[in-house]
């Protein structure tokens, strides 16, 4: 276990390195997530000007959904999203092979190799941002509900991660896996409202088969509202199943790839 | 044709030092190197000529093909192709010149050669009967008329190479830089684009600068040629006379003749002035036994030399030769200090 | 550059694109189908939960119209951007042979952005005639020309901006970011996220006069009718200007840029 982190810690250092290299880049992506953050929050400023209720919440409660969404989509930018957008390259060209060698988890090493250092600020930026939004919500936030809320979100994080590489699977036996990464991210974008604006069938695919709504929005509902022991039951059950069937999804890829490779 | 007065570029580099700290230094200030390309080179260069730009990797021949293209701004210095400053760009000079990269392609990957061809005819605004009659000529020249109709990216390097040339050479510009062309090519495809050059060459009597790093396309092609060392130019001039100038010996090989009856003949021991040759002034011996006899000898001596070992021994063929012009180039490019041409 | 020589690159590029691949047409039905889904959820609640009957003059139905009428047309203003890019081409090196090339750069790139959305044209056309069969609304003619029109000068708009963006590349050694960034402002403030109607009043100067709005909110609401002959002479009058202040800014910062130029890219 130790390993892993010391091995960590390396990525950690080249990846800052090298990040810094590319000076526009780094001083451009804080643009780009500052205005993202900005235009979110603009999007429900403006729609609140309509109602006093959304999925449920006040405005100043969807400030803090908001700001949430900011967080996880930060964490998923700089832990894991640079190693996920090249792994289908990786399986395209064969180039899991010097992956598959090493005596470490190659998935481990695959999802976390490339840590967006050029990313850090923005992953700064939010955690400002949330706390602003936790600091400035006039109603009380139980310290109990407070550390469920963020220990939820953490595995949210986590879910995100196996929920985005489920997607990427595919490409192991489908060679343009493109598509497939796409709908993902067409898909997701429906984890980032308020997960009882949704009614009926869709709301109970969001919190099983999609379960979407476990990454940002059950656990800022936990906050305010508290959890039943059934809710917790259902996150636990959601996030070991999704994990246990990409892990199982995973190996069989690598079977696959393994055997095709000549 | 093409002239140029004390053209020159550098490029500005940044310096990374290693670690994290300097990385973060290296977000708000960082140290520039100059590197200068090219420095104050000055030529001319005539309707007809094929020059060969000669020099090793870095030396600046390509910033300097790429500046006479217009592609890339000079840093100082003057430059006129066909009377025109080439990174002004007009049109006028651009529909009559063509640039071609051994190493970066022109031509669109994705499409048949042909279908890019034809956007090239429109570009340039060919007309269509000489667009048809140079299009076949070229193709049959280069014997590749069968893949027009193949896309490019699944064409062999050399067959590569040659829609390169034709793409290049459709709208009959009267300026061509040739970088490489010949780079990664197998023997029979360097020799064919080789004759390919010389052929147009006759026909069309441009101006042309070639810069290669095989020696058998400078020798082939370029009667003149122009070294450049760490972007200076250090020789102007002909090619014959590069071997003169510098390659101070020659090496006499004597195939010698087995005796009727007789041993072999005695061994040269010295070149030296109390051996049998008799004082050969910075003479060597390169090789020798019972039947061959090999001596480095300069260049004033060879007469005298080659004379005396037709007198010593039974020579049965006797040749002179010169070390090889990469040989040469490669010592001037190595010897620091004034070098003229 | 030549009307042919215009037609012909169009047209080359427009070949290229063809080839589809399964994955294209079920990532746009997907895309399609979430972001549908996305806005219907989203504004059954904001109904619901506001207790109003319209919002920003839309009901409901008018703004799941809307939002087909965007999710369709705003293909066709910004669709893929370009894949291999102004600045793909300038961190590669291979700006080199257009600038060998007789004739601008800018025309031949716009060509090649017209064809490159062949594709997408085909498809926006399908799904149209489908939700056409759905929804049994058909525009009139006035209003598919009067959109036609907005959506060319929303295209051109639209590629002249990105142009702008994609030449910083000359200096920047990334330019991804901005393409992003400019992504999410002209998504919120173009009518993409949400019709511009429902902004607040104090907003609309400020909304009018910026060009985002010509990507999306202008053309939608002329093919749907929701405007009128002189709010519409008026808006296609504006873009017009805008294209040439972004034209203008663009060759200033080509000139800039190439003076920087070294071929042999990143």
């Amino acid at each position: 276990m130790t390993r892993y982190l010391r091995l960590y810690l390396h990525f950690l250092r080249f990846s800052f390195s090298r990040a810094m290299e590319f000076r526009f880049d780094f001083t451009f992506r804080i643009f780009m997530d500052a205005i993202w953050y900005a235009v979110n929050l603009a999007f429900f400023a403006v729609l609140y000007r309509h109602t006093a209720l959304l999925g449920g919440w006040n405005f100043d409660q969807v400030l803090v959904f908001a700001a949430s969404v900011f967080l996880m989509d930060a964490i998923y930018m700089t832990v894991f999203s640079n190693n996920l957008w090249w792994l289908p390259t990786f399986v395209n060209r064969g180039d899991l092979d010097y992956y598959l060698v090493r005596p470490v988890s190659t998935l481990f090493f695959l999802s976390v190799r490339d840590f967006a250092a050029n990313s850090f600020v923005n992953l700064l930026m939010a955690v400002a941002i949330l706390a602003w939004a936790l600091a400035s919500y006039p109603g009380p936030l139980g310290a109990a509900s407070l550390a469920l809320y963020l220990g939820m979100l953490a595995a949210g994080a986590f879910l995100h991660y196996v929920l985005a590489i489920l997607f990427i699977i595919p490409v192991f036996w489908m060679h343009s896996g493109g598509g497939v990464r796409e709908i993902y991210w067409s898909l997701s974008a429906l984890g980032m409202r308020p997960h009882r604006i949704y009614t009926g069938w869709m709301r109970r695919a969001l919190m099983s088969i999609l379960p979407l709504a476990f990454i940002v929005s059950v656990p800022v509902t936990v906050l305010f509202e508290g959890a039943s022991w059934g809710l917790l039951l259902h996150s636990a059950a959601v996030l070991l199943g999704a994990t246990g069937f990409m892990t199982w999804l995973w190996r069989r890829g690598l079977r696959a790839y393994a055997s095709a490779s000549s | 044709m093409i002239e140029t007065t004390r053209l020159s570029k550098t490029f500005h580099v940044h310096k990374k030092a290693p670690g994290l700290m300097a990385s973060v230094r290296g977000l708000f200030r960082r140290e520039r190197i100059a590197k200068h390309a090219v420095r104050e080179v000055s030529f001319r260069i005539e309707e007809g000529e094929i020059v060969g730009l000669v020099g090793a990797n870095g030396a600046g021949k390509t910033t300097l093909v790429k500046m006479l293209a217009g592609i890339i701004h000079p840093t100082a210095g003057e430059a006129r192709v066909l009377g025109h400053v080439p990174w002004e760009r007009d049109d006028r000079l651009r529909r009559r010149l063509a640039l071609i990269m051994g190493q970066k392609a022109q031509l669109w990957w994705d499409l048949p050669a042909a279908d890019g061809f034809l956007l090239l005819k429109e570009i340039y605004r060919i007309p269509e009967e000489e667009y048809r009659k140079t299009l076949s000529y070229l193709a049959s020249v280069l014997e590749i008329g069968k893949e027009l109709h193949v896309q490019v990216r699944r064409l062999s390097l050399g067959e590569r190479m040659k829609m390169e040339l034709i793409a290049a050479l459709l709208h009959g510009p009267r300026v061509v830089f040739l970088d490489e062309p010949t780079i990664g090519l197998d023997l029979s495809a360097q020799r064919a684009i080789r004759d390919f050059i010389l052929a147009y060459r006759e026909e069309h009597a441009p101006a042309m600068i070639l810069t290669s790093h095989y020696m058998e396309d400078i020798q082939r092609l370029c009667k003149r040629i122009m070294i450049l060392r760490d972007g200076a130019l250090v020789y102007d001039g002909s090619l014959a006379q590069v071997a003169e100038r510098y390659a101070d010996h020659k090496v006499i090989t004597a195939h010698l003749r087995r005796d009727a009856g007789g041993g072999p003949p005695p061994a040269l021991r010295s070149m030296g002035p109390e051996g049998p040759m008799g004082g050969v002034a910075g003479g060597e011996i390169v090789e020798q036994d019972a039947t061959v006899l090999k001596v480095r000898v300069p260049r004033g001596e060879t007469a005298a030399a080659a004379a005396r070992i037709l007198q010593l021994y039974p020579v049965a063929d006797l040749a002179i030769e010169e070390p090889d012009i990469g040989t040469i180039i490669e010592r001037i490019l190595r010897e620091k200090g004034e070098v003229m041409g | 550059m030549s009307p042919r020589l215009f037609f012909r690159v169009m047209g080359l590029e427009a070949r290229a694109h063809m080839s589809y691949r399964a994955d294209f047409w079920t990532q746009a039905v997907v895309g399609f189908l979430g972001h549908f889904a996305l806005a219907w959820f989203l504004w059954k609640a904001m109904f619901r939960e506001s207790g109003r009957e319209a919002i920003g003059g839309y009901d409901f139905p008018g703004m799941m119209v809307y939002y087909v009428t965007v999710l369709l047309l705003g293909k066709l203003v910004a669709g893929r951007e370009y894949e291999a890019g102004v600045s793909g081409e300038i961190y590669q090196g291979t700006l080199t042979r257009y600038l060998l090339f007789p004739g601008r750069y800018l025309p031949f790139k716009y060509a090649q952005h017209l064809g490159s959305m062949a594709p997408s044209a085909v498809q926006v056309l399908l799904f149209a005639v489908v939700a056409a069969l759905f929804t049994g609304l058909v525009p009139g003619p006035l209003e598919i020309a009067r959109g036609a029109l907005a959506l060319l000068v929303g295209n051109l708009l639209h590629f002249l901006l990105s142009y702008c963006i994609q030449l910083v590349a000359f200096w920047a050694d990334n330019v991804w970011s901005l393409e992003v960034g400019k992504r999410f402002i002209m998504t919120l403030l173009g009518g993409f996220t949400v019709p511009l109607a429902v902004f607040p009043a104090g907003m609309k100067p400020w909304l009018e006069a910026l060009p985002f709005r010509f990507f999306y909110d202008f053309p939608v609401r002329a093919t749907l009718g929701r405007m009128g002959a002189a709010e519409w002479a008026l808006g296609i009058a504006v873009a017009a200007l805008w294209c040439v202040a972004l034209w203008l800014l663009g060759r200033w910062i080509w000139w800039r840029g190439q003076l920087r130029y070294t071929g042999v890219g990143i």
